[in-house]
């Protein structure tokens, strides 16, 4: 039985993957697109790309670092420290939130084609790909004008985003599909984001909280990203030395894969109706 | 070829579509991912039971009221929807014109709109480059290429839709009612198209057009009510689905005569009792109000008309070289000196097509003619060629001479039958004609 629904998994894996392979065409059209509509036509057009998330590093900095002045971590400035954990946030963050009205917004699509609806969360993914490559040159620059080496550790943040884009694209799925049903799951995931995101070590630092709440936040797949980034970037520490936080992430992650693409896949022939 | 004839490019068996009604969305999700599956709907059966196998290269017209489950089907066979039971076998790409613009994002211009419906139905952007050109070509929607479609008129829409839906290479067309808002030179180009595509394409079409699916199309369903009511050749459905379409209506028709009726036999008692004084005025003014399209001085008043055939079956839908019946009948309510009656055919412009009148000189006639009797008038006719459509009768009755007279009682457009041709016409009559080529030396 289990053998069966594990096969029967695997079957719908290679299934989407395929999917994506055979419309790649049409997943990179409809990135690009909305990459278009989100920008052009807007005075300074790609330049939001960058001043979004400028500004939000300026703005924490200048609370966190020049206000409440926090000290260097780990012998570089907080600033670069900040902005390596927000670039993996904002990335994770940036998908989930786009995403979860990705269906409610294409009813177009939806209605009246024949159209492969799972898809559209990984063209979010696709088309937030940009924003996050301007925030990682952002943190290359920081980097840079800060005088921190960049070592080849930095590469392992390309192992790291695969983590964000599969955490990601599992709660996707469900997000976007009940959002269907319950409007309310946008505003829902809003919050949840916010709450998350001071709730995640990102712009403090977990050696601050007691060793017993430092080991229930570990919990948070979220801040295994968090870290990732930053012992790519900044620690300079190989990801497999903490393999336990890797293997807990990876089931959890998974887990919501598979959850999320089973209620998708459950509420897919829904959506035409409901929409 | 016949190896290529013999298989189907849709295969339909058993479909039934039902949809659960809710009380709130929330209810379905609850239901979707109720681990035992515990049912919260009020089910409502779109199809029922329906069947069909759709050889390759043939046009399948499909028919029905709305609400019959014409688009439902549609959708299903687009894969848009899943059927409730039931299996759809389609062999091959479907191009499908759904609705209005299916798959356009309104946000986006024609041109972009265009390629994103190339990609989406599997072409790569430098293919759909070298197809651009023809499309925009037969879409001829101008400068709004480069607009948003949402500031498209639903013509333009239908224009483009159509226009990529035919470019696409499909081997299966599906054209929903979409075309009926094309203006007639559009639909044409349309018509023609798809008789070219027939060839190369497997085509499902849904039309009101009656003509339209008798003459593309080489088999035909009658859904109603999500149960097929027939399928097989078009002219046969074409005529009894006809003949349904205008009892719906008739009944209409028969009852707004019945009304007219009881308004003019009342008016009649009335107007008994109100010629002591002065009967013409009271009567002119009594007929505005009894019917708009219905005027006359009154001495003679029309009660009933209708259309019946050789045997006295009632008429609605008429073909060329039917032997009919107009039969019409008359109260008097004052004696006529030279009376006349006369009937006429307008078609659905309101251009009258025919029209005849009748001086009624024979004594014998003539006696008839006493205040209180009622007549009735029969005219009998062979129904010409006359182009497909709706034609209104108009009856009459008048006092004088062709030259110089008044109408009694002349009912507009008392009520109305449907002429069906195979072919349309170029024009309003046909006629037996032949066609001879010689060498000229």
């Amino acid at each position: 039985m289990i053998v069966l629904r594990l096969r029967g998994l695997y079957r719908a894996f290679i299934e989407f993957i395929r999917l994506l392979f055979d419309r790649r065409q049409l997943i990179w059209e409809m990135a690009r697109r909305d990459l278009l509509q989100r920008y052009v036509g807007s005075r300074v057009g790609l330049l939001w790309a960058v001043i979004h998330p400028l500004s939000l590093i300026f703005i924490f900095w200048f609370v966190f670092g020049f206000g409440l002045k926090s000290k260097p971590v780990a012998d570089v400035p907080f600033s670069v420290w900040l902005t390596s954990g927000m670039a993996a946030w904002f990335a994770f963050s940036g998908i989930v939130a786009e995403s979860t009205g990705v269906i409610v917004s294409n009813p177009h699509l939806i209605k009246k084609i024949n159209f492969p609806s799972q898809i559209l969360p990984v063209v979010k993914i696709v088309s937030s790909m940009l924003n996050h490559l301007v925030f990682l040159i952002l943190l290359v620059i920081l980097l840079l004008a800060n005088g921190v080496p960049i070592t080849f550790f930095a590469l392992q943040v390309l192992y790291y985003y695969c983590c964000i884009i599969v955490l990601a694209l599992g709660i996707s799925w469900l997000t976007s599909a009940i959002n269907v049903f319950v409007r309310d799951v946008g505003q829902i995931v809003q919050l949840v984001l916010q709450i998350t995101f001071w709730a995640t070590p990102i712009i403090w630092n977990i050696k601050i909280m007691p060793e017993k709440v430092q080991m229930f936040l570990r919990l948070n797949p979220i801040y295994y990203i968090i870290r990732g980034y930053r012992e790519a970037f900044v620690y300079c520490r190989p990801f497999w030395l903490d393999w336990r936080g890797g293997i807990y992430f990876w089931c959890v992650t998974l887990v919501l894969l598979v959850v999320g693409a089973l209620v998708f896949r459950r509420l897919k022939w829904h959506f035409p109706d409901v929409l | 070829m016949k190896e290529f004839c013999s298989e189907s490019a849709v295969k339909v068996t058993g479909l039934s579509k039902s949809y659960h009604l809710y009380d709130s969305s929330q209810d379905r999700l609850k239901e979707a991912l109720h681990p035992f599956k515990k049912k919260y709907y009020k089910e409502f059966y779109a199809l029922r039971d329906v069947s069909f196998e759709l050889p390759k290269g043939q046009v399948y017209g499909i028919i029905g009221f709305n609400g019959s489950g014409k688009s439902t089907l549609l959708k299903i066979i687009c894969g848009v929807t899943k059927p409730t039971s039931g299996e759809v076998e389609v062999r091959g790409k479907v191009s499908a014109l759904l609705e209005l613009g299916a798959g356009f994002n309104p946000e986006f211009t024609g041109r972009q709109n265009v390629f994103f419906s190339g990609i989406l139905a599997g072409f790569s952007r430098s293919e759909m480059k070298s197809r651009y050109n023809e499309i925009i070509a037969f879409a001829d929607i101008g400068d709004f290429v480069e607009q948003p479609v949402k500031s498209y008129s639903s013509g333009m829409m239908m224009r483009l839709a159509f226009a990529v839906a035919i470019h696409v290479d499909p081997d299966i067309l599906v054209i929903d009612e979409a075309l009926a808002v094309g203006d007639a030179k559009f639909r044409h180009k349309c018509m023609a198209r798809i008789r070219v595509l027939k060839d190369k394409c497997t085509i499902l079409f849904v039309s009101h057009d009656m003509n339209a699916v008798l003459s593309l199309c080489d088999r035909a369903l009658w859904l109603d009510k999500g149960r097929m009511v027939m399928s097989g050749e078009p002219k046969e459905i074409a005529r009894l689905y006809t003949e349904a379409t205008y009892e719906g209506t008739g009944q209409v028709f028969d009852r707004q005569a019945e009304q007219d009726q009881e308004t003019l036999t009342t008016e009649i008692s009335q107007l008994s009792t109100a010629t002591d004084t002065d009967g013409n005025v009271v009567s002119s003014t009594l007929l505005e109000e009894a019917s708009v399209d219905s005027f006359g001085t009154g001495k003679a008043k029309i009660i009933s008309s209708r259309l019946v055939g050789v045997n006295g079956e009632s008429k609605k839908n008429v073909f060329c070289g039917d032997c009919l019946n107009l039969i019409f009948s008359m109260q008097l309510k004052e004696s006529l000196e030279q009376p006349i009656v006369g009937f006429g055919v307008a078609d659905r412009l309101g251009l009258m097509v025919m029209g005849f009148h009748d001086l009624i000189t024979s004594d014998r006639e003539l006696e008839l003619f006493i205040p209180g009797n009622v007549i009735e008038v029969k005219y009998s006719f062979v129904w010409p060629d006359l182009n497909a459509g709706t034609y209104a009768f108009t009856v009459a009755i008048a006092d004088g001479i062709i030259e110089d007279h008044k109408q009694e009682h002349w009912i507009h457009e008392a009520f109305v039958v449907n002429c069906i041709r195979e072919k349309p016409l170029h024009g309003m009559f046909g006629m037996e004609y032949s066609l001879d080529f010689q060498l000229k030396d």
